[in-house]
């Protein structure tokens, strides 16, 4: 204590920036302080949050609030957000998942994928970057109750394998959420600073280091090379949709099956049979981590036909058999890009809570024979704690402590010039490290050509039109002349926050432009995402009144009910006229019953409420409550003893 | 460029071996990348940390990949430690121009 308001004192210090690890199906937020990373739990006390947003009569709800009551509330439910931003709606991995969730998602501009719910009665559209800012505020909010301040700085954790849009959609979530993003850095570079910082006091010399990072809805690989406190990426691959999800997901189609066999019915068309399995379905995932066999039993769970089945590891192993393969080919892979043997590689790392599943490491262990698997740091707070590391040290928060801390990461996919014919010319190829600046030489493809279009793609396809576009600029002005006979020299820039910036010049003229990739037409404008703001404010504003509320209708319930105890007790009413006696009680009666009818009007209808029973209470209310419009107490169930910590004069009757 | 930079920095010699290129790289990288710079060290007028790093950069995946490095050193094998910085870069504006003549 004594420390922390040293150092503190000289001015009010704002809220150190945070790192928060944006997950498909749970987020973490960790902050340096006092030289070491502090994971932060949740107001349920739990220390991930479940990215769930729920929309329902009364309100919204984020988090635990939220997943715990899918069942009732199946459609408007909203989770998974991480698998369709930064997509489009046609993308075939969005069209699969769409028939596995409860909520509905429709094409909006530009085939943007949006999120249809009723709240308060109405239907409302959600963008993806919005919903992914509701969880991000709620892991804001979660911070900000454990600092006791204002957080505005953060570091926001993407799959290494995530594109350029994905990322920019994901930075948009943040400014929606009311966050400065100071920069977004890769979930397994985030995991390995993790391990560096975990491992650093007992190791010497240089490690190359394997993350294995298989969550909830995403997977990633990556090695680095770890000396020092400098954390070199030497490679990475993945996959931005495989992950605990998809598990889930072919175990539900299995019971469908199943059930159909059965029953011959088909649930897959009830959003909420269809949750209650998939809930069972990660419950038996998680028991078949450590059980070789397990049950799964659903009462009514469709047309009041009990299911009851089982699922030994076995099967579960054999449904899922072909993503742990697409796992390992991966893990190949990105030792292919390294130019590694897997024998150099001196320790093995799993992030993510899909690499309990043994199988999994049965595989990695078969594979990287006689290499420890390190389960030391915690899989599901690894990148958090990363990403709380990296936005002390961006934010200069951790001063001397991190003079020896350099993170060197790469670009993931390559980046490329669209020739004629669709074709890709690589500029940057992937796993570059960043900073970079590279170029090459490019010329007129047409006789007599004024105007050049440079068009910027990113992937490895070697046709553009497998590839992510970014963006387009022109160079106009260039004197006629024979096809091949002008040159431009372009330059691909990309700075330590991976923001790409393109510039193409013209030899002889010196004709320049350029572009700065932070837009494409998939991406939200910058009055869309100010619209979004204003949105995300008032639907906050909405929840603090719905607090309010309650709040107001509980103090008047609470104070109704105590008061009715009160005028029971003898000892109080004793010296009360009949007729005062009779008044009170009545007044105590139509207050309750005021209540039974209004659930939830303003504030002030509340609190005149209060103050007119208070008054007409006035002969009885004792000396403690004098002034108190809040009642100190927990809710006092009537005809129980309370402790006597708020009003010790009030006797309760039995 | 770069490769002078890393070179003349540490005073690495033309043999230096891998470990001697990679305890170069890790103290110029833990200078000059742009996250950690501070404002101290001996830049260029009108260089930024981030162009000095990515010249270090360069000139380290160049030193420790072995093939690279010996075709590097071949290529100038005039000993460019004692070639002056402008006669440096006009060799070099000279073999770019030659090598997009190449190209078309």
């Amino acid at each position: 204590m004594a420390e922390k308001r040293k150092r503190e004192a000289p001015a009010p210090a704002p809220a150190p920036a945070v790192g928060i690890d944006l997950g498909t199906t749970y987020s973490c937020v960790g902050v340096w302080q006092h030289g070491r990373v502090e994971i932060i739990a949740n107001d349920q006390g739990n220390r991930t949050t479940p990215s769930f947003v729920a929309f329902t009569n009364t309100g919204r709800f984020i988090g635990d609030a939220a997943k715990n009551q899918v069942d009732m509330n199946p459609t408007n439910t909203v989770f998974g957000a991480k698998r369709l931003i930064g997509r489009k709606y046609i993308d075939p991995s969005v069209q699969s998942d769409i028939k596995h969730w409860p909520f509905k998602v429709i094409p909006g501009l530009g085939n943007k994928p949006m999120i249809v719910v009723t709240y308060k009665g109405e239907e409302k559209l959600f963008a993806t970057e919005e919903i992914s800012a509701m969880v991000l505020a709620k892991m804001k909010e979660t911070a900000e109750a454990y600092l006791g301040s204002t957080v505005k700085d953060a570091v926001v954790t993407v799959p290494a394998y995530f594109n350029d849009s994905q990322r920019q959609a994901t930075k948009d979530a943040g400014v929606i959420a009311g966050l400065n993003v100071l920069r977004i850095i890769n979930e397994p570079t985030a995991a390995s600073i993790a391990y560096g910082l975990d491992t650093k006091s007992e190791s010497t010399g240089e490690k190359n280091v394997f993350i294995f990072d298989l969550g909830g809805g995403t997977f990633d690989v990556s090695i680095l090379t770890i000396e020092e406190g400098i954390f070199e990426v030497k490679a990475t691959a993945g996959d931005t949709h495989l992950g605990g999800e998809d598990f889930d997901n072919t175990m539900v189609n299995h019971f469908v099956q199943e059930f159909r066999r059965k029953n011959n019915m088909d649930i897959s068309g009830n959003p909420r049979a269809l949750w209650r399995l998939k809930t069972a379905c990660e419950r038996a995932k998680r028991i078949l981590s450590f059980s070789t066999k397990t049950e799964i039993e659903i009462d009514s769970l469709f047309q009041g036909i009990d299911f009851y089945s089982t699922i030994s590891r076995a099967k579960f192993e054999e449904l899922n058999k072909d993503f742990f393969t697409k796992c390992m080919e991966l893990v190949q892979k990105c030792l292919n890009d390294a130019k590694m043997d897997k024998s150099s590689i001196n320790d093995v790392v799993l992030v993510g809570g899909s690499t309990r599943i043994p199988k999994v490491q049965q595989l990695l262990q078969d594979f990287f024979p006689g290499k420890d698997l390190c389960k030391s740091i915690n899989p599901d707070e690894a990148v958090a704690y990363g990403a709380a590391v990296q936005a002390a040290v961006l934010s200069g928060g951790g001063q001397e402590k991190f003079q020896d801390f350099v993170l060197v990461d790469i670009t993931p996919l390559s980046l490329s010039i669209e020739l004629v014919g669709e074709v890709a010319s690589v500029v940057v190829p992937k796993n570059t490290s960043i900073p970079t600046k590279l170029g090459k030489v490019f010329v007129t493809s047409k006789d007599n050509q004024t105007v050049v279009r440079f068009t910027v793609f990113e992937g490895e396809s070697a046709s553009t039109k497998d590839n992510n576009l970014l963006g387009s600029f022109n160079l106009s002005g260039i004197p006629p002349a024979p096809k091949g006979v002008e040159m431009f020299d372009v330059y691909f820039d990309i700075d330590a926050n991976g923001i790409l910036n393109v510039s193409a010049v013209h030899k002889t003229t010196g004709q320049k432009n350029h572009i700065i990739i932070t837009n494409d037409r998939g991406r939200l404008s910058k009055e869309e995402i100010e619209k979004m703001v204003l949105a995300a404010e008032k639907y906050k504003f909405e929840e603090e009144m719905y607090k309010k509320k309650v709040e107001a209708k509980n103090a008047l319930e609470i104070f109704a009910y105590r008061m009715k105890i009160t005028i029971m007790n003898e000892k109080i009413t004793a010296k009360l006229p009949p007729a005062d006696k009779k008044k009170i009680e009545n007044a105590i009666e139509l207050a309750i019953q005021w209540l039974d009818g209004h659930q939830l009007v303003e504030v002030d209808e509340f609190e005149d409420q209060m103050e007119e029973l208070k008054r007409i209470c006035k002969p009885i209310i004792p000396k403690s409550y004098k002034g108190a419009g809040v009642i100190n107490d927990d809710a006092l169930p009537l005809g129980r003893s309370s402790s006597s910590r708020a009003a010790p004069k009030i006797e309760i009757v039995d | 460029m770069g490769i002078c930079l890393i070179r003349e920095e540490d005073e690495l010699e033309r043999d230096a071996d891998e470990e001697q290129i990679k305890v170069a790289y890790r103290r110029l990288a833990k200078f000059y990348h742009p996250d950690v710079y501070d404002g101290k060290g001996t830049l260029e007028e009108g260089e930024t940390a981030e162009a000095r790093f990515i010249k270090i950069q360069a000139a380290y995946e160049l030193l420790i990949d072995q093939e690279k490095r010996r075709q590097y050193d071949n290529d100038n094998r005039v000993n460019p430690m004692k070639a002056s910085q402008a006669w440096m870069e006009w060799i070099m504006k000279k073999r770019k121009a030659f090598d997009q003549r190449g190209d078309m």
